[in-house]
């Protein structure tokens, strides 16, 4: 039995070695990933596969320059504030979708008003737009954006957030029309629509280019296989050519293998321990009102190893947002090193010489959780894991009935705090804390426009939340992508595969 | 046979209806599928507006009548994740696992008749308990490892095979036998236990006495008899098989009911959930209905209860 | 006799027939019994090692060691005696984890098998003693329950209250009670019609005691036949909901948990599922074959 299962093992390693991918050959890339979208309306969910279509298929207003970081107006030619609550934006004269329709003010115009409009059902996630009272069409190729108030992220949200869609074809297919047939100005366009099994991209001739230049893969085939040791297997039989959020375990086996090539990415995703110290979570929370025994939590758990260990990289995070957002920066925050006797300590000064006992909720990443559970038991606080599903986890949360959590949030890929620790500090639904300061600095920096009023408020909100240990900040996911090795990609921090800028080598 | 009928018919309704009963109180239990829908950036603005659109506020009785008064009609309403209507869904999806479930049933009977058989022959010998460990090997070898397993060896090392999706009937061969291979004990077992149950008989003997050939008497006479609780049984593997596939369909990428059930679990996509529960039972009540009756006009001796 | 009911458990009731107890003789039949004698031996060291695990089991199974991840078992290329059976993602000792997991399985098996034991022998033998409407009634009930699809109805209950060893066993008790219903509710049935029964039911005993004194006793062997079944069916449904991440919870020893949690290593690093799952399937078939022994032996005439 165990011969074998060398014999096997033998014979996978084997197998590695002569993956030939028929990609380059007919310049198509099959990509295979986990999840189906629900619908190919952008603006009907909120899935990673969907939001990476989008990406794909329609074009935003102003996009990044990936070289200096900058926002530049893209299907814009140029993006200027009027007033603090008034955007003016024209367009690039031109540009057609790929059912032929002209790009006009009034597209941009209805995508912001159709998403707001209380009689559209299908919209997952409004405030997306409803940063936008209303958008005005001045004339053919130029719009005015009416906001409610001075809105600080309002660039970061064009760049990421609202792809122009056509109005009229929008207006006759309705949501669903959209599903089955995505029309967009985007450089690759939609050919295939399988239900369950995939979606076929080629690239668009008429594509305008602006700062994402022209596609320079052919076609793309997203294909929906769940299982990741399928992926891998499909993958190592040439069947596959890109796959993506692999294991690291699994990752770091198929390094070096004649083939593929295997790539590790930052992402803008990272984990958190958060706490519920409103009160409502009962006894069970009474000793996380503590800040002694926060801050012990934060010394316990040894973020470096674990993440270096089980992730294979990421960055350990000191504030409650990922670097790259602007916003977020703190000269005063302190830092939580590891350090488990510090950790007794502070639970002892706080009263619990003996430990103590929590619920620990959590929904994804078992290994990481059960490896901060095991930390935080070494300087005696003893844990029981309650595991559930996301959904009903963070509907728990909201009720304030989780004393203490291990969550994961990707900010939708936004590059401004105001969807990250603006989000969960700013007495929203998500918000565990609710300290009237940090509250308050946070929603003046949200429509503070002079950049850097804001940055000082935020630098002060965040001092005041690390300075209170309201969340263990943990560390930035990465994602590990093995792919055929004729494919020259780049990752990107925003979990999106950029494949128009991809090529074959 | 026609009061016989009429009472079984009845039975079978009311089963049905007390299953989707059930089924529509039991995903009651907790949760706010506001949330699930949202997704995991959503904010809480946009949840709450969900949650007025569905109807998730109206007291639950009340929701339930809706839901089976439309299911009755054929309506499940609409799913919260996709867009589609729920019936389109599962039609959608049902070809996918009906094609498995019945390949898995072909191939749990090829091996767990022949299997039981043998074993019946030599009872209590080393043969019966390879045979019955054989057939148990089924059920204790995991199935997300046995499929994975199978895929590396014929679609991986071999390249016999295609390793995932639906779209051939090559596609089939891999993960038929792997929900088939799970069902085969219990057929396994029945055949054995039927057979040892016939091969006493009078009737046999007489055949045996009369001097009729060992092969007639096991196939013509004995195998005959013994396959008609198989056949019953056969009926429940199948409606067991639908809810068995759900490992299955995630590891091959074939999307029918299993992973669609899943997925809605997950999602708290009710209204999947209970058309699907739903329509599985409503497969095993049918079709018992239909043994029951098939049985019955084969031996009378049942209609006379 | 042959309906659909009866044949929806893998134990007919063909299998299970009603032996009287008869005293003597009975210790030798079990020693004679190749497979059994087999069968209890295996059993008996898996329960073993599970009581004795504290003693026997070289690490903490809870003790993680993130610099030792993945280590090879001795076996493999790269193992060492350190580590017997290797260690696992989190750098835990296989070994001990494999023997303190049998306390999970087995507990999960016996404790599952008796809540459903209990409710199914309930109504199968207020069905078969009483007959009539009783019957008809609890009939219905079981016609339900065999209606719904068991892993979906498991997964979308755990999903909705969170996954635990308690909720595990409390779900899968709740739900696999079919099997002793149907096979008791035969059973009874049989030996209802004795002339013991009969007799005390003429003498004007009290119907309680009838059951407990008259009819349980005789109904006991098929009980334990079906029970024997049960468990390993337990075991194995408890490590399905383990595989989709609604069994019982980490860090927990158990088998089922470790196969799971197997599943990212498998293709590279495969003893981490082949182990358990060696365990598992020889728990389950050594199970098996204790069943099926006991059956034999309970009804000896029915064999050869």
């Amino acid at each position: 039995m165990k011969i074998a299962l060398r014999v096997g093992f033998g014979l996978v390693a084997l197998a590695l070695a002569g993956a030939v991918h028929a990609g380059k050959k007919n310049d198509t890339l099959v990509w295979l990933t986990e999840f189906e979208p629900p619908t190919y309306d952008f603006y009907a969910q909120t899935n990673r596969e969907g939001v990476v279509l989008a990406k794909h298929v329609w074009d935003t207003l102003i996009e990044r320059d990936l070289s200096t970081g900058e926002f530049k107006p893209h299907l814009a030619s140029s993006v200027t504030y009027l007033n603090p609550t008034t955007i003016e934006v024209k367009l690039r004269p031109g540009v057609k979708f790929h059912n032929g329709d002209l790009l006009t003010a009034e597209d941009v115009a209805f995508t912001f008003n159709w998403q707001n409009d209380p009689a559209n059902t299908k919209v997952a996630a409004r405030s997306r737009t409803d940063w936008v009272k209303n958008a005005e069409k001045v004339d053919i190729f130029t719009v005015r954006l009416h906001l409610k108030e001075p809105f600080a992220a309002a660039m970061a949200f064009l760049e990421s957030s609202v792809p122009i869609f056509p109005a009229a074809y929008t207006k006759a297919q309705g949501s669903e029309g959209m599903s089955r047939a995505p029309v967009g100005t985007g450089p690759y366009r939609v050919t295939e629509v399988a239900r369950g099994k995939q979606i076929v991209l080629e690239r668009y001739s008429n594509y305008f280019g602006g700062v994402r230049g022209q596609a320079k893969i052919g076609k793309i085939v997203m294909r929906f296989v769940p299982e990741y040791n399928t992926q891998i297997a499909e993958l190592l039989a040439g069947n596959a050519d890109f796959i993506w959020r692999v294991p690291k375990d699994m990752a770091e086996k198929m390094k070096g293998r004649r083939g593929l090539n295997v790539m590790v990415g930052d992402t803008m995703r990272y984990g958190y321990l958060q706490f519920d110290i409103t009160g409502r979570a009962g006894a069970a929370a009474e000793p996380l009102r503590k800040p002694e025994v926060r801050q012990a939590i934060a010394h316990a758990v040894n973020r470096q190893a674990i993440s270096k260990n089980l992730q294979g990289g990421g960055t350990v995070l000191d504030l409650t947002c990922y670097p790259s957002q602007v916003g977020c920066a703190s000269k005063g925050a302190p830092k939580y090193s590891y350090d488990p006797a510090k950790a007794k300590q502070l639970l002892a000064k706080a009263g619990y010489p003996n430990g103590l006992d929590l619920d620990f909720y959590g929904y994804r990443d078992r290994q990481l959780a059960e490896a901060i559970m095991g930390d935080l038991s070494k300087v005696g606080i003893r844990t029981k894991l309650q595991w559930l599903q996301y959904a009903p986890l963070r509907d728990k949360v909201r009720k304030g009935e989780v004393p203490f959590n291990f969550m994961t949030w990707g900010s939708a890929s936004i590059s401004d705090v105001a969807n990250s620790t603006g989000y969960f500090f700013a007495k929203g639904p998500d918000d565990t804390t609710q300290d009237p300061k940090v509250v308050d600095l946070l929603k003046k920096g949200g429509a503070e426009t002079d950049p850097a009023k804001r940055l000082a408020l935020y630098d002060e909100a965040h001092t005041l939340i690390a300075r209170n240990a309201y969340w263990v900040p943990l560390w930035s996911y990465v994602y590990f992508y093995a792919m055929a090795d004729d494919l020259r990609f780049q990752p990107t921090p925003d979990e999106i595969p950029h494949m128009y800028r991809a090529s074959w080598k | 046979m026609l009061k016989y009928t009429l009472h079984k018919l009845l039975v079978a309704v009311l089963v049905a209806v007390t299953v989707s009963f059930v089924a529509f109180m039991l995903l009651r239990l907790s949760g706010d599928l506001a949330t699930a829908i949202g997704g995991e950036s959503a904010r809480g603005e946009d949840i709450e507006r969900i949650r007025t659109q569905l109807g998730l506020d109206r007291p639950v009785l009340t929701q339930y009548w809706d839901w089976a008064s439309r299911a009755a009609s054929g309506d499940f309403g609409r799913s919260y994740y996709y867009p589609e209507p729920v019936w389109t869904l599962l039609e959608e999806r049902l070809p996918v696992t009906l094609r498995l479930a019945c390949w898995g049933l072909v191939i749990s009977l090829v091996i767990g008749v022949p299997l039981g058989v043998l074993a019946a022959l030599r009872p209590n010998t080393l043969i019966d308990r390879v045979a019955m460990t054989l057939a148990v090997l089924g059920q204790a070898l995991p199935t997300f490892w046995l499929g994975l397993l199978l895929i590396i060896l014929f679609g991986l090392l071999l390249r016999w095979l295609p390793i995932s999706g639906a779209d051939t009937w090559m596609h089939y061969i891999l993960p038929s036998f792997v929900l088939g291979y799970y069902s085969t004990p219990a057929v396994m077992r029945l055949t054995r236990s039927g057979m040892l149950e016939v091969l006493a008989t009078d009737y046999i003997r007489t055949a045996y006495s009369k001097g009729l050939p060992h092969r007639t008497v096991l196939f013509k006479h004995a195998l005959r008899n013994a396959v008609i609780p198989v056949v019953a049984l056969a009926s429940v593997q199948f409606g067991l098989m639908l809810s068995g596939s759900v490992v299955i369909e995630t590891v091959f990428a074939m999307q029918g009911i299993g992973q669609l059930a899943w997925e809605s679990i997950s999602r708290q996509d009710f209204p999947v959930v209970q058309a699907v529960l739903l329509l599985v039972s409503m497969f095993y009540v049918w079709l018992t209905f239909a043994s029951d009756l098939i049985n019955a006009w084969l031996d009378p001796r049942i209609r006379a209860g | 006799m042959n309906s659909p009911l009866s044949t929806a458990s893998t134990v007919s009731t063909a299998d299970v027939e009603v032996a009287v107890a008869t005293p003597g003789g009975a210790s030798r039949r079990m020693l004679q019994h190749k497979s059994f004698v087999i069968a209890g031996t295996i059993l008996a060291v898996i329960v073993l090692m599970a009581l004795a695990a504290p003693l026997i089991a070289p690490y903490d199974p809870y003790d993680q060691d993130l610099n030792n991840r993945l280590v090879a078992p001795v076996f493999m290329e790269g193992g060492s005696w350190a580590h017997p059976l290797g260690t696992d993602g989190l750098g835990r000792d296989y070994l001990s984890r494999v023997i303190y997991g049998a306390r999970v399985s087995l507990m999960i098996g016996l404790l599952t098998a008796l809540l459903s034991g209990l409710i199914g022998a309930v109504l199968g033998i207020t069905a078969g003693y009483f007959g009539g409407r009783v019957d008809a009634f609890i009939c219905y009930v079981l016609a339900v329950r065999l209606s719904m699809p068991v892993v979906l109805v498991a997964l979308a209950v755990v999903s909705l209250i969170g996954g635990s060893l308690v909720v595990v066993i409390t779900v899968l008790g709740l739900l696999l009670w079919d099997r002793y219903a149907v096979v008791l509710r035969s059973a009874t049935q049989q030996v209802r019609a004795l002339d013991f029964v009969v007799a005390a039911q003429a003498v004007g005993a009290s119907t309680p005691r009838i059951i407990l004194t008259e009819v349980l006793p005789n109904v006991m062997s098929s009980l334990i036949v079906v029970a024997t079944f049960e468990v390993a069916h337990a075991i194995l449904l408890e490590a399905a909901l383990s595989f989709l991440g609604l069994g019982v919870q980490p860090p927990l020893p158990s088998w089922g948990l470790m196969i799971a949690e197997g599943r990212q290593h498998l293709l590279f690093e495969p003893w981490v599922i082949v182990i358990p799952g060696l365990a598992l399937s020889v728990l389950v078939l050594s199970v098996n074959m204790l069943g099926d022994g006991i059956r034999d032996l309970a009804a000896p005439e029915n064999r050869n």
